[in-house]
């Protein structure tokens, strides 16, 4: 097994374990769901740093975009 | 063409985007969502990750084979001294009829004798005759540095083989180029490119002077580069290769910083301990010359 195999297999165990988990804390927010994955995919890809089709990273760009979205309504939130 | 990685991960895709839709607006169930955006997560890696050309294994028995050819050829030689990684420049390979310039490769050169003792007979010539060898100080320059690209070779005053040194291609292949990071380039080579290794450190240490290959310390610009490999996934149990050209990992080391630094590189000192490798290499090029020396 290759290292890019084993971050495909990795990344998808522990993102699966991160919804089990939320799924069964009874979490309602899709933003603590799309967080824990985007945390998990720039943690193994700094791990294990694939070579990928694209120059530009646009998993990572479209995961960034979503998790500070989240963020965001959640700061402006706790201000409201 | 379309891998099948390619297919599965696009499939992986539609069907999480889909189901991550319909939960989120019809069935308004945030786990069901995120389920499917999970999926669609690892479709999209599925598609995005660049798939093995050549099968790991595969690829490490050619490695092994082409290992074995030049264990052989160094038997028959019954040579054992250490090799300098030399690069030369080589005729581009002809693409869709259109000729893609010439680049530089790397090879191995392997003396007949130590070049230490080159030096030390040379330097009894220089006192015994009082006057400084010429060979001894053409052989760095830019015009004795063509060196030749036949199997049995001189290279200024020292008769040796020069052999194409397993990793030549892979750091050609992998994209390195002059005067980049060493650190980050090994790393590239060695552990995203073939995935020989778990890891690669590399200190360089610039302000060092040495007589080797030329016997003239002043013309000599000399870099030490110390290399930790961690998690070698390849040795090689060839004596002969070992001894001429270090490990397989530290042999295609040695062909990146010589690409690199666009200097000749040697090992120095190799040590392996288990899958862990230290060696030094070190890297000579000919030093520039200053301002004043050129108007001179």
């Amino acid at each position: 097994m290759d290292s890019r195999q084993r971050f495909v297999i990795i990344f998808a165990s522990v993102a699966m374990i991160a919804f089990v988990t939320l799924a069964f804390l009874n979490s309602n927010q899709m933003g603590l769901f799309v967080s824990s994955y985007a945390i998990i995919y720039f943690a193994l890809r700094l791990l294990f740093n694939p070579r990928m089709r694209l120059r530009l990273d646009v998993l990572g760009i479209v995961l960034l975009v979503l998790f500070v979205y989240y963020v965001a309504q959640q700061v402006a939130l706790i201000l409201a | 063409m379309v891998d099948r990685n390619a297919i599965i991960g696009l499939d992986f895709l539609v069907i999480g985007g889909v189901v991550s839709a319909l939960g989120y607006t019809v069935a308004q169930s945030v786990p069901i969502a995120s389920f499917g955006f999970a999926l669609a997560l690892i479709g999209a890696l599925l598609f995005l990750i660049v798939p093995e050309s050549v099968p790991h294994d595969a690829y490490s028995s050619m490695l092994k084979d082409a290992i074995s050819n030049v264990e052989l050829i160094l038997e028959e030689s019954g040579l054992r001294s250490k090799a300098w990684f030399v690069l030369v420049e080589a005729e581009g390979k002809r693409k869709n009829g259109k000729e893609t310039g010439r680049r530089a490769d790397v090879r191995a050169f392997v003396p007949f004798e130590t070049a230490t003792s080159v030096i030390s007979s040379k330097k009894k010539e220089e006192e015994e005759s009082g006057t400084k060898s010429r060979a001894l100080t053409m052989l760095l320059d830019e015009e004795s540095a063509r060196i030749p690209r036949r199997f049995i070779t001189s290279f200024g005053t020292t008769s040796g083989l020069l052999l194409i040194p397993p990793g030549s291609e892979i750091a050609r292949i992998a994209g390195v180029i002059p005067g980049g990071d060493i650190e980050e380039a090994l790393s590239s080579v060695l552990v995203e490119f073939s995935d020989l290794c778990t890891s690669v450190l590399a200190i360089e240490d610039v302000d060092k002077t040495r007589t080797m290959p030329s016997g003239d310390a002043n013309e000599v610009k000399s870099i030490e580069i110390k290399i930790s490999i961690k998690g070698a996934r390849l040795l090689s149990e060839s004596p002969y290769f070992n001894a001429c050209l270090g490990s397989p990992l530290s042999c295609i080391s040695a062909c990146v910083v010589a690409i690199l630094k666009q200097a000749q590189v040697t090992i120095t000192d190799e040590k392996i301990d288990g899958s862990l490798i230290r060696l030094t290499l070190e890297a000579i090029s000919p030093k520039q010359r200053s301002m004043e020396e050129e108007e001179l």
